[in-house]
């Protein structure tokens, strides 16, 4: 399964990350640590996929409501298209 | 039953000292004379940029607010913040628990 096809591989694109280096140790997650949260947003401010930052289930779900509520208070944007 | 909140609200940056003011003494004599209960923590964090206009405010300032208090304490602090529309753009109340704190 590890050929290449047609010149397209999906990991050519992204490489694959396993465990999140920023999540190592004690770390808290939380709204107000904004400089960690960005590392979990995508250019468009979406919020990342696991596939992409190599989070852990339990990690994905805390950040997922800590980026709602730094957006919430305006700590982090919904959009880069915000008028 | 005493729980610890953590509260940050947002003031916008153009607004004047004395009405800030008015707005923290009344969250402060209310926490501490009425309910007879302990802040633990109030500080202003520097001038910030929001991250999308709220209200055409482009600036705001953060305060946070921690305080161990009563359920009843902190729906009369809600309803304070929620009153002053034009001095508090947003609102966040949460409950933490001890160990951050300590942090």
């Amino acid at each position: 399964m590890s050929g290449k096809r047609d010149g397209y591989d999906r990991r050519d694109r992204k490489p694959r990350k396993r465990a999140s280096a920023l999540l190592q140790g004690d770390v808290e997650i939380n709204y107000k640590n904004v400089e960690l949260l960005t590392n979990f947003i995508t250019e468009r401010k979406k919020i990342a996929p696991r596939r992409m930052t190599g989070n852990t289930a339990s990690q994905q779900r805390q950040i997922s409501t800590e980026i709602k509520k730094a957006r919430y208070m305006a700590l982090l944007p919904y959009t880069v298209n915000h008028k | 039953m005493i729980n610890l909140y953590e509260v940050l609200f947002i003031v916008p940056s153009t607004l004047a000292d004395d009405s800030y003011k008015e707005l923290s003494g009344k969250i402060r004599s209310m926490i501490e004379n009425e309910h007879e209960s302990e802040i633990v923590k109030f500080e202003e964090w520097a001038d910030r940029k929001l991250a999308y206009t709220i209200n055409n405010h482009k600036n705001g300032k953060y305060y946070l607010l921690e305080t161990r208090c009563s359920s009843t304490c902190i729906k009369e602090i809600e309803s304070i913040l929620s009153f002053e529309k034009t001095s508090v753009l947003r609102f966040l109340i949460d409950k933490i628990t001890e160990k951050k704190v300590a942090k």
